[in-house]
């Protein structure tokens, strides 16, 4: 298994990575489908990418559309971006950086796997030292802004020092520090179910053939991602979301045509599309796609299958153009940019899979009785992010123009 | 007389649905065959009580009207005798109400206290709505965008039509502080086939599912319960699409021209590239929920030609419309012909969706891997024997609207305060 974006940086330690991946489905393997573990590169070979938009469509129906895009940015002076924590769910995290009054001037967007990062600047620690002064725009980190300490001799002790300075603990018991949680800088992915192991356990957990009865039609159909949702394993998936319940629907589909399944290498969170088209300058004319620097993976033109892997995502206008990103108004709602959701809604993710053929394998859809939908806004779980916003919206500033 | 299917009619079956009627998504609903969309302006020096009295005012004609009712043809001398009224239930109608409706020009009143949908924004002239859907040229400035919207949906052209000038001759009589501004006309074909000659509306929502793709849970608060129109109006450059070859055509569509069978692949022929459709469609009653979807929802072929075509491109993620990913919206178009000019039609569709949120139509005409990087189907990088994806639509008129759910007296007259 190659590392995520394909990356080379982590030379032949990319072992470690293939271990860690190993590891995670092997604790999964005593329940794993055979629609899994059959498949292989060479029965299993067609693209398949279930994607979705990087905003998290879970906080804009518990709170509303402005009141989520707000809550999302909420930055404390001391800890940095914890909504980012608290509501950044998609498998994407992003920070804004303000100029003095304020005002949105960057927009920063990663997709890298916190487990990804804690090996290799366990590794590889002098390269991830000078990748994150490259993200904090800075000549150089002390280490141990990213170690908590001087980095330690062994990889291990490494790993452990920057899981706990970077990533919050073994658990998330802690802030992460300003080279991840957006005052100096953003890295990687850094809430506990913006996992590797919750994303395999995600898709894994989705190859179950099932079908529902719609009385309405008497016809037998896909279930949608809530459906199927609610007969997956308590924490395989989070309904509501823009990315749990597509990714679910998609495989769910997939296992009911009978179809072997198996991870796309090197496995990862991709930036497939930015709607870079959507934000219009003060002469109303698009912002080019170049504004937007994706990276932290393998380019088109050089992946050997033609398929861009990017994990990161920039993106500012130059101060040659003579305004900045606050100048910038929305296409979709005619309004300036003021909130980081309303950039991560123009960023399509992706998680890329690859099948068989339909009717690869028998399958037995399991029946589901019908469902009925109940409104995201409407459920409890609402009033909990309710209570989040509240509670940041007292505790915080944030920094609104 | 037959009836139309109506929403208003089918009030109490179906718990709780306070959809304003027009928008047939029931099961035993099918859209009427006129549409007429009128759009009216307010001008800047009304207040909001003179705008609620004349939406209050329009709603009661359209309502007596509905009921068989003409004002002209009331009695109004002594012993005179009502005609025989018209026939009751010829058509529906729909009041939305446009951007302009709550971000006022300067210098205009205030009509509402609510702020404006962030997505319910204007479509834009030099920018355009949309980055392959570009405006006709010589459209005029805020062509189907008005202040509120009236959509009329009915058993024939002179239902509608009338319906329409019956609400004239209110604003007319009344001195209402409206003014119609235009209008856009339409058909429902009994083939079920667009003007580009394929099979359309084939892959819209099942029937069962359609309500949570339409139905508004709030946010604001005001539209829960309703949800949001789009009305864009396209033109088809007919004459460009009739010099394809079939079998570009379907490469294009993605689905075989005659019997709407979805294509599994494209294959090479002789240099040729000849589009394949699933064997087994159309599937025979008692067929499998896939051998059924290979007509309605058809699986993903792995073939990069096929998943670029039209219908895989408005539905890449294969979603039902609870799933917020999936951007489903359920469209209810109606075909045009506008006039013969120069010895060419100029005709294209009326495409009408209603959605819960302006964002799932934002996504679907704007993520390149669905709508956003072409104007209709097919592969910028395409290879060598593929169709060009070309750009034969345009767009002549268009708007959003919020079309708040059913109220007393009017949908949408709490935004009055």
């Amino acid at each position: 298994m190659a590392a995520p974006g394909g990356l080379v940086e982590f030379r032949e330690h990319v072992l470690e990575w293939q271990r860690r991946v190993e590891e995670i489905l092997d604790r999964l393997e005593p329940s794993a489908p055979r629609q899994l573990s059959t498949a292989s590169p060479a029965n299993a070979h067609e693209l398949r990418v279930p994607e979705w938009p990087a905003v998290p469509a879970r906080i804009r129906a518990c709170l509303g559309r402005s009141t989520a895009d707000a809550a999302c940015d909420h930055a404390d002076p001391a800890t940095g971006d914890i909504a980012r924590l608290e509501f950044q769910e998609e498998y994407a995290e992003w920070r804004i950086v303000r100029d003095r009054e304020g005002r949105p001037a960057r927009f920063e967007l990663t997709t890298e796997l916190g487990d990804y990062w804690e090996l290799f600047a366990g590794y590889e620690p002098d390269r991830a030292l000078e990748l994150i002064s490259e993200f904090a725009g800075v000549g150089n980190v002390e280490p141990a802004a990213i170690f908590g300490d001087a980095p330690a001799a062994d990889p291990q002790t490494r790993k452990r020092q920057f899981r706990m300075t970077m990533l919050g603990g073994d658990s998330g018991e802690r802030a992460p520090g300003p080279y991840n949680n957006g005052l100096a800088a953003i890295t990687c992915l850094s809430r506990s179910d913006n996992t590797l192991a919750a994303l395999i356990k995600l898709v894994t957990a989705s190859v179950r053939p099932m079908l529902v009865h719609d009385p309405a039609s008497g016809e037998l159909r896909f279930p949608s991602g809530s459906e199927a949702i609610s007969r997956l394993p308590s924490g395989a998936a989070q309904d509501c979301r823009n990315s749990d319940p597509v990714v679910v629907e998609r495989i769910v589909r997939l296992a009911t045509e009978g179809r072997l399944i198996r991870f796309d290498n090197p496995i990862g969170i991709y930036i497939v599309g930015v709607q870079h088209d959507q934000l219009l300058t003060p002469d109303d004319e698009p912002v080019p796609a170049e504004w937007f620097r994706r990276w932290r993976g393998v380019d088109a033109e050089d992946a050997g299958d033609g398929l861009a892997r990017h994990q990161r995502m920039e993106f500012e206008v130059s101060p040659e153009e003579g305004f900045t990103l606050a100048d910038l108004r929305s296409r979709r709602t005619g309004r300036p940019i003021r909130w980081g959701a309303e950039i991560a809604e123009l960023v399509q993710l992706g998680v890329y899979v690859r099948v068989s053929g339909m009717d690869a394998i028998p399958v037995e859809p399991a029946l589901l009785p019908p469902w009925r939908f109940r409104p995201c806004a409407e459920r409890s779980d609402c009033a909990k992010v309710r209570e989040r916003a509240g509670r940041l919206e007292e505790a915080t500033v944030h920094h609104e123009n | 007389m037959k009836k139309l299917p109506s929403i208003t009619r089918t009030e109490g079956v179906v718990e709780g649905l306070r959809l304003q009627p027009g928008i047939y998504l029931l099961p035993e609903q099918r859209p009427p065959n006129a549409f007429l969309f009128a759009t009216l302006d307010i001008a800047p020096s009304t207040d909001s009580a003179a705008v609620r009295n004349a939406v209050s005012e329009i709603t009661d004609v359209l309502r007596e009207l509905q009921g068989g009712g003409v004002r002209d043809l009331q009695p109004s001398r002594a012993q005179e005798v009502p005609p025989r009224p018209i026939d009751p239930g010829t058509f529906d109608f729909l009041i939305g109400y446009g951007a302009s409706f709550f971000d006022r020009p300067e210098g205009a009143q205030q009509l509402t206290e609510h702020r404006r949908p962030a997505l319910l924004a204007p479509l834009g002239r030099r920018s355009g709505p949309f980055s392959n859907l570009a405006w006709g040229t010589d459209v005029p400035n805020r062509a189907g965008e008005g202040d509120l919207c009236l959509q009329l949906t009915g058993r024939d052209a002179h239902a509608v039509s009338r319906a329409v000038v019956e609400v004239w001759k209110a604003i007319h009589d009344h001195q209402l502080q409206v003014t119609l501004r235009e209008t856009y006309d339409g058909f429902a074909r009994d083939d079920g086939r667009s003007w580009i000659g394929f099979h359309d509306g084939v892959s819209n929502i099942r029937r069962s599912q359609r309500r949570v793709a339409v139905e508004c849970t709030g946010d604001p608060d005001w539209n829960r319960g309703g949800t949001y129109l789009a009305f864009l109006r396209l033109e088809i450059d007919l004459a460009t699409w009739r010099d394809l070859s079939r079998e570009a055509q379907e490469i294009l569509v993605g689905r075989d021209k005659l019997s709407g069978c979805a294509l599994e692949a494209v294959d090479e022929e002789n240099g040729r590239k000849v589009p394949r459709p699933y064997a087994g469609c159309p599937a025979a009653p008692g067929a499998t929920p896939q051998e059924q979807d290979l007509f309605r929802d058809p699986p993903e072929s792995g073939d990069e030609i096929v998943e670029a075509s039209h219908i895989h491109r408005a539905n890449q993620n294969r979603s039902e419309p609870t799933t917020a990913a999936g951007h489903r919206i359920f469209r209810q178009g109606y075909e045009y012909l506008d006039a013969v000019e120069a010895g060419t039609p100029r005709l294209g569709l009326n495409f009408v969706s209603f959605q819960r949120d302006l964002e799932d139509l934002r996504q679907v005409l704007g993520l390149s891997s669905w709508l956003g990087d072409v104007n209709f189907g097919g592969r910028r990088d395409r290879g060598p024997g593929e169709p060009s994806p070309l750009d034969f639509l345009s767009l002549r008129a268009g708007g959003f609207y919020a079309v708040p759910p059913r109220e007393d007296p009017f949908p949408g007259a709490g935004l009055f305060g």
